[in-house]
């Protein structure tokens, strides 16, 4: 069986590294991406089963990276969880999840947990 | 045209109200920055909505502000007014840059300092939606660096042609730490206050049962 693939879209590369060794050892399929442009670019060819989003990031957000997925009939059914620092009001989740993003999980995360709602998410 | 004013009855529902909300954002605003953050919540007034943009910040020409209308049967905006240094300073630490990384607005930081915006006034509307039980939605955050273009825009009419009132409840934030302040300012058209107050009068009946 192929492994699960999961794009994790962050500017701040520690975390990209540390997201990626944890889902690695899990077995899953990682692609990093630090910007929405570049997780733009990589999305059509490598075809992920999940996007790990950050929220706030230069020059494209997190919401305006996952407007134009949703846009592209190619990728607008990729599943999609949103990280952020930020507790967001019911109102901001609302928002989010009009663009279809299924989960949210707050910085620092437990590594344990983040692999919980993975492995939830994609059935496995 | 005599300028209405508030009884003082409403006058303190209406503050309570916004007390609540400014609590929920403040809470949010800390959690955000990791930071203490101090907040002042003035008194409901009645005045001119062209007056608003000198009570926002009347010493610092460079003020930009964020505003994002409020979607219901009653309108409503939400305005954040800060300094534009103050403004990039909070980009600063939001996109973990050294202090002072960013001089001026720029495509790199627009798209995070108008998401902060959402952020805070999501929490406001959301603590406005609970109490009044009504259901605002938000439209997408404007960035402007000239409050003046921009009340023109807040869709409350003629603002210079007529006398246009507004009612402003204001809340002022302090970020000790990083010597940050800034106001958020929600302003309904005065035509909509008799409504908004029967709104909460209803509410406290409902809870008084």
């Amino acid at each position: 069986m192929s492994k699960k693939k999961i794009m994790i879209v962050d500017d701040e590369e520690s975390l990209v590294e540390l997201v990626k060794a944890i889902l690695e050892r899990e077995g899953f399929e990682v692609i990093p991406a630090y910007n929405g442009d570049e997780c733009l670019n990589k999305l059509e060819k490598l075809k992920p089963d999940l996007i790990l989003m950050d929220m706030m990031m230069p020059k494209m957000t997190g919401k305006e990276t996952t407007k134009k997925i949703r846009e592209n009939p190619k990728t607008k059914d990729i599943k999609i969880i949103f990280l952020t620092v930020v507790r967001l009001s019911e109102i901001g989740k609302d928002g989010l999840k009009k663009l279809n993003v299924l989960d949210f999980i707050t910085k620092p995360f437990d590594n344990a947990d983040l692999v919980n709602r993975v492995k939830k998410l994609l059935g496995v | 045209m005599s300028i209405p004013n508030l009884p003082k009855f409403e006058s303190n529902i209406l503050k309570n109200m916004w007390v609540s909300c400014s609590n929920q954002a403040t809470k949010a605003l800390s959690e955000m920055l990791n930071k203490k953050v101090n907040t002042i919540s003035n008194s409901p007034k009645i005045l001119l909505i062209n007056k608003v943009p000198k009570s926002l910040n009347p010493k610092d020409v460079s003020t930009t502000i964020l505003y994002t209308q409020l979607i219901d049967t009653i309108k409503g905006i939400i305005v954040i007014s800060s300094s534009l240094k103050n403004i990039l300073k909070i980009a600063d630490i939001f996109l973990r840059k050294e202090p002072g990384y960013f001089k001026d607005l720029s495509d790199e930081n627009i798209p995070v300092i108008k998401e902060l915006a959402n952020i805070l006034a999501g929490h406001y509307v959301t603590a406005l939606n609970n109490l009044l039980g009504i259901k605002y939605e938000l439209s997408e955050p404007v960035l402007s660096v000239n409050p003046y273009r921009a009340i023109e825009d807040f869709d409350f009419g003629p603002v210079y042609v007529e006398e246009i009132h507004v009612l402003m409840l204001k809340t002022s934030f302090n970020i000790v730490q990083e010597r940050i302040k800034e106001d958020v300012v929600l302003l309904f058209k005065k035509e909509f206050i008799r409504e908004l107050l029967e709104m909460i009068s209803s509410k406290i009946s409902l809870v008084k049962g």
